[in-house]
């Protein structure tokens, strides 16, 4: 084989901390890509791939000190001048990142920030030239009304729109090195899956090598040559991407592997009764905002019995958190009924609302966010006890350390605060609050998505088995239809504020009566590079 | 953008009738007579004092006399002293000198603090960016007689470099002096809000796109991170411009500067209600209209504002 476009040797960052600590990084990494290669690094976070991808561009900060060999081209990039950096940056090697509003400069716009790339780095060309070189990108990625968008602001685009812009800006100076961090984890699936296929296509097109960094083993199946696996700032394995899903070496892929839920698996034990434990009927949610009125939900009926687990999908929009947040009263209720246990929830007020708020549990996705950093974990998971249960002192302490170890935890964990654990630990905690008062229903929206998938894997475990135990019935709000599938008995699926399908999990899963469940199917990454491979043929063909 | 401009005017016009009404009825229902006080120890004959009471509306209920004054306002007219005097000059010939003392003193106040929450936001941490912090805050608790004295022994007395009091020399030199003692008093709020929307600034994601694109430093913190980092400091910026120009009333007693701030204290002292509302009314009037066209800037400066 020819001479790699990147080729990375024995690269070591380590960070000095304030009291003068180094901590490693990235301890010794080296891997090569070629030309019109796409190669992906995969690992959970603290595994030090961004890390790696930042140091190709000496974009890490001030305070980390990289070492070994990074050559682009055979040009040496780590001890490389700011000024020869500056030059390769957005020239020869380009960066997409993982949140496209994020990587936009607010008040400019969009055609400004690819024209400013542009006259950085060829500075003979001419402003209309310029100009027609914007439009010509925005045409390549395949934004719609590319003319019109030019003078758009980032904040009027969606989230794949403006991902669609960064593309465009990274390809602008015809890159021979494409660097992608996560570039598509903020998108919906079927955003996602159009992401994906423009990323290969510019492939295909320009021969351009790729590097990907990606926690997703669905993403890796699906666009990859060559993978290399990375923990702890070291490489675990480095294959082909068929070698990888077929005969994984090393223990960690294995592992990896096999946390990653997979749509089609195993049955889950129905414990489905007779008795409905949450009733909509026709419920309708309307945000006003000065003098319109913005539906967020439509008329969503369903019901969701005893002891059953009910899955709500959808995409970002679709309206399914602001349903989940209705059942709680966190959503204006335009229309329709809410009913717990039998109960209106529109009409109970003063002591009854605080009894029945006794009786439903709340998990939300980002654990951080839902831990009051000011308490300790006793206190966290102590607070609805003490307010609705009026437990205080031995009983209390007793019955936080029950719940502590019912999800996984070490009682002694209750004087801790939350930014001394990990997510997936933070998340047992919020679970445990939310199961405090023995709830008849738990909404849980995402709780899982804002984790590594090893760590998934040991909540959902945790989830099912508390379920199993406890028989509360659940609305369980994912836009992953994987993990629906491994755990729910019923699907709903919501598109643009209203449900659109519902069914048992294997009807709904495996037959789709409608063509938004099927594209949502479709779009879901498969951890098979196999069965991806023919797909994309079937969706070229197309 | 117009139907916005057109919004903010209206509020403009609802703030100012009611502001100056308030104003208004605080000067003109405050205990004390102003006639009586006329003739100071010896009282004016009763004929006289019903005479001039009459002459000038006073005994007219409240909300009436504002509107003969509301009318009067239309017409350009600012009313007349209790001397006869006509407001309007008294403030034609005073504005313009305390306008300009007050613009000095923003252009300073904007210029140095933006330089200094530039420098200290991208240096954070560094001995310029705690020299900053206890610079401006030392500064700011001396008293401004202090401060002033001091600048017009210093500068004007032994090193000569501006006129020590009096506005002869005309602008800039007569102004610059008492215009950087008021300056000071804007220094350490305002550069500490850029410091902090510098850091914000630098920390955002688009930044490190920038670095990716291959942009310098130079054109990043001058291009993007200036104007992200103006859109906040913007709005505190406009109210100072207010309070300058209502404040410079010891400036001006100290360096001996014939504005406003000085009719003010004069008018206050003698009782003339017309004159204070008069100035009360312009000052409101010109801190309104600052406060709407950035407002309008800020839209300019941020286009997510405008889909307000």
């Amino acid at each position: 084989m020819s001479e790699p476009r990147l080729s990375v040797e024995e690269l070591k960052v380590e960070f000095r901390g304030q009291n003068g600590a180094g901590v490693r990084a990235v301890d010794g990494v080296s891997f090569d890509v070629h030309d019109g290669e796409v190669v992906a690094v995969v690992g959970e976070s603290g595994s030090g791939k961004s890390v790696t991808a930042m140091s190709v561009l000496g974009l890490l900060p001030k305070n980390a000190t990289t070492t070994g060999s990074i050559r682009l081209g055979g040009e040496e990039l780590v001890d490389a001048g700011l000024e020869a950096l500056e030059a390769v940056r957005g020239r020869r090697a380009a960066m997409i990142f993982q949140d496209p509003f994020g990587a936009l400069d607010p008040v400019f716009t969009i055609g400004f920030q690819i024209r400013e790339v542009l006259g950085k780095h060829f500075p003979s060309l001419t402003g209309p030239e310029r100009r027609q070189r914007v439009l010509d990108l925005l045409t390549a990625v395949e934004l719609s009304e590319p003319e019109k968008r030019m003078s758009a602001f980032p904040h009027q685009l969606s989230g794949g729109q403006a991902q669609r812009v960064v593309i465009a800006m990274a390809l602008a100076c015809e890159p021979e090195l494409l660097i992608a961090d996560e570039p598509t984890t903020a998108l919906d699936v079927t955003v996602q899956r159009e992401i994906l296929d423009l990323l290969i296509g510019v492939r295909e097109r320009t021969g351009t090598a790729v590097l990907i960094i990606t926690h997703d083993m669905g993403v890796v199946a699906d666009v990859a040559d060559r993978v290399v696996v990375m923990r702890r700032g070291r490489i675990e394995e480095t294959q082909t991407v068929h070698g990888l899903f077929t005969r994984p070496t090393a223990e960690y892929t294995r592992q990896l592997l096999s946390s990653v839920p997979r749509l089609g698996a195993g049955d889950r034990q129905g414990v489905v009764e007779g008795h409905s434990v949450l009733v909509l009927d026709e419920v309708s949610v309307e945000y006003r905002q000065r003098f319109r009125a913005v539906r967020a939900v439509t008329g969503a009926s369903l019901h969701i019995d005893r002891g059953e687990i009910l899955a709500l999908v959808g995409e970002s929009g679709s309206g399914k958190s602001t349903l989940g947040k209705s059942i709680v009263g966190l959503a204006p209720v335009k229309s329709g009924r809410v009913l717990v246990d039998g109960v209106d929830i529109s009409s109970v007020r003063g002591k009854d609302a605080i009894d029945y708020k006794k009786r439903v549990g709340v998990v939300f996705q980002n654990p951080l966010g839902a831990l009051d950093p000011r308490y300790t974990m006793g206190e966290v998971i102590g607070e609805p006890l003490r307010v609705h249960a009026g437990l205080k002192g031995r009983p209390l302490a007793s019955r936080v350390n029950e719940l502590l170890e019912a999800v996984g935890l070490e009682p002694s964990w209750s004087g801790r605060y939350s930014h001394e654990l990990s997510g997936g630990q933070r998340q047992r905690v919020a679970i445990a609050r939310a199961i405090a008062l023995d709830p008849v229903l738990l909404i849980a929206d995402e709780p899982t998505s804002a984790l590594d998938v090893s760590v998934q894997a040991t909540i959902l475990e945790l989830f099912r088995r508390l379920q199993t135990e406890l028989r509360f019935a659940c609305l369980f709000i994912s836009h992953d239809l994987a993990v629906v599938d491994s755990l729910a008995d019923r699907v709903v699926v919501m598109r643009n504020s209203r449900i659109v399908e519902e069914g048992s999990r294997n009807e709904v899963l495996t037959h789709p009566r409608e063509d938004y469940t099927r594209r949502l199917l479709e779009s879901a990454p498969i951890p098979d590079p196999d069965l991806q491979k023919k797909r994309r043929r079937e969706r070229e063909a197309r | 953008m117009t139907q916005y401009a057109v919004r903010r005017l209206l509020e403009l016009v609802i703030v100012f009738f009611g502001v100056t009404f308030i104003i208004y009825c605080a000067v003109f229902l405050l205990p004390g007579d102003p006639i009586a006080a006329l003739g100071g120890d010896r009282p004016l004959p009763g004929a006289v004092q019903r005479q001039l009471r009459l002459q000038y509306g006073l005994d007219l209920p409240i909300w009436q006399q504002y509107l003969n004054y509301l009318g009067g306002l239309l017409r350009g007219d600012f009313g007349t002293t209790f001397t006869g005097q006509s407001v309007g000059e008294q403030m034609a010939r005073r504005w313009p000198t305390t306008i300009a003392l007050a613009l000095t003193a923003w252009t300073l106040t904007v210029l140095i603090s933006v330089g200094l929450g530039l420098v200290s936001g991208l240096r954070r941490g560094s001995g310029i960016d705690k020299s900053v912090l206890l610079g401006t805050i030392v500064a700011e608790s001396v008293p401004i007689f202090v401060l002033g004295v001091m600048a017009q022994y210093v500068f004007g007395i032994r090193m000569g470099w501006a006129p020590v009091a009096g506005v002869n020399a005309g602008w800039p030199a007569a102004y610059l002096l008492p215009a950087l003692v008021v300056a000071v008093y804007g220094l350490s709020g305002v550069s500490r809000l850029m410091r902090g929307s510098v850091i914000d600034t630098m920390q955002s994601d688009f930044v490190r796109t920038l670095r990716a694109k291959g942009m310098t430093k130079r054109n990043i913190v001058g291009l993007h991170v200036m104007r992200n980092a103006a859109a906040p400091v913007m709005t505190v910026i406009a109210i100072q411009l207010g309070s300058l120009l209502g404040g410079t009333v010891v400036v001006e007693a100290i360096f001996n500067i014939n504005g406003v701030g000085q009719l003010l204290y004069k008018a206050i002292q003698d009782q003339e209600g017309t004159t204070v509302v008069g100035v009360a009314t312009t000052l409101v009037f010109i801190f309104l209209v600052t406060n709407v066209l950035v407002d309008i800037l800020s839209t300019v400066l941020d286009p997510r504002i405008r889909n307000d």
